[in-house]
């Protein structure tokens, strides 16, 4: 009875034994996997937490280009790299009655460096401070390597493939999906009046008579200069007398 | 005592059966036991890794476009976007769309059928209801159950 009562206690021990080694295994296979996991989710949200940016104004260079300006307001510098993760929806106006849809147009915008056919967005220049340069970490613009740094802002060129008349809202996506919106703002340009001339016709982009109007003229006039003509689409600036060189004046109109 | 010798090697015997019996028994069931926590875990590890997020709803002709941004750090693979559900309509009469027949995807940035962490897929989908102006509802449910939604309204 001794022998078969051993081999016994032996095997029951054995199981045991290797009953704990299983349990212990999985579980700690299965707390350094949702280690892990927790990890990647904390850096994620923390991400989601400190990247940020804010669209700040707008102007529209011609027909079928817009001149947007977007801030890094967040904790985290963005990495160039990531660029074609972060696109731009446009709802404008456009000069072209679609049947289907009228006027009103809108548009996704995807970043490219290479100037592709189609619609697309890229980045022109970076400012620091209202300076055009980068203290830290520059962006090559061809090469698309750096980092869009905190306080920096972006200069880009959204392009269309037909012409606009007015923009109404832009949003600004990033990688994480953060959102920043900005509705429609003063819009501003140059127009000149050429040598012989007295007025110049400009278009404003708003789809409704600006509020306000201010142009500046970058060079002497001889005489007085007024704006009139002021409807849903163009304003006139005036000189009193032609001048002897073209004059460009700078506008800004509020809507 | 030569009679207990035999008696005492076949009662060893059947313990030795029977305990090996059991043994395989029990480390079988651990084994299995094993394995589907180690599975459970993976699938809530999966489940945590993936994160995505309507960005944008419109209506473009007779379609509605949805874009999607993967905001998680896992790939989603294009079979598991086929997995999918897509819900859509004005609040309280939404319904569920089926790929393929009612919606279709393109993965819209990157070069391969993986939709990777911060690229954006656009889904075409077409309305099995007239689209008057009022607020709609989309949501998009990935194959393992995480969600994202969005309201927006036509004009």
């Amino acid at each position: 009875m001794g022998q078969s009562t051993t081999v016994a206690t032996a095997f029951a021990a054995a199981i045991f034994l290797i009953g704990i080694v299983i349990t212990v295994q999985t579980s700690l296979s299965s707390v350094q996997s949702i280690s892990t996991t927790i990890n990647d989710q904390v850096k994620k949200s923390e991400l989601l937490l400190t990247e940020r940016c804010r669209t700040d104004s707008w102007e529209i260079l011609d027909p079928t280009t817009i001149i947007l300006y977007v801030t890094n307001i967040g904790e985290v510098s963005i990495r160039a790299k990531d660029f074609y993760k972060m696109e731009i929806f446009v709802h404008y106006t456009a000069t072209f009655n679609d049947l289907v849809n009228g006027y009103d147009r809108f548009a996704r915008f995807e970043f490219s460096n290479t100037q592709p056919i189609g619609e697309y967005w890229n980045l022109e220049h970076i400012f620091f401070n209202g300076l055009q340069e980068e203290k830290i970490n520059p962006i090559n613009i061809m090469e698309n390597t750096g980092l869009w740094d905190p306080f920096e802002t972006i200069e880009i060129k959204i392009h269309l493939i037909e012409d606009l008349s007015s923009v109404e809202y832009i949003t600004f996506i990033l990688p994480t999906g953060y959102t920043s919106s900005s509705s429609q703002k003063e819009t501003l340009g140059s127009a000149t009046i050429e040598t012989g001339s007295t007025s110049v016709f400009v278009p404003h982009y708003f789809n409704h008579v600006p509020t306000n109007i201010q142009v500046t003229p970058t060079s002497d006039v001889q005489g007085s200069y007024w704006v009139t003509s002021i409807d849903s689409a163009t304003f006139s600036i005036n000189l009193r007398e032609p001048q002897a060189l073209p004059i460009i004046f700078y506008w800004r109109a509020t809507p | 005592m030569a009679s207990s010798i035999p008696s005492e090697a076949i009662i060893l015997i059947g313990v030795i059966v029977a305990a090996v019996a059991l043994s395989q028994s029990f480390i079988t069931s651990m084994a299995l036991i094993q394995q589907k926590t180690v599975s459970s875990t993976a699938n809530m590890g999966d489940k945590l890794n993936t994160d995505i997020k309507v960005i944008y709803a419109a209506e473009s002709g007779t379609i509605v476009k949805i874009w999607v941004k993967n905001i998680g750090t896992s790939i989603i693979y294009d079979g598991s976007i086929k997995d999918s559900d897509v819900f859509f309509g004005k609040e309280g009469s939404f319904l569920r769309y089926t790929f393929d027949i009612n919606w279709t995807f393109i993965l819209l940035q990157g070069t391969d059928n993986s939709w990777r962490p911060g690229e954006t897929m656009e889904i075409n989908l077409t309305p099995i209801i007239q689209l008057d102006p009022g607020e709609y509802y989309a949501r998009y449910v990935t194959h393992n159950g995480v969600k994202s939604e969005i309201f927006f309204s036509l004009g």
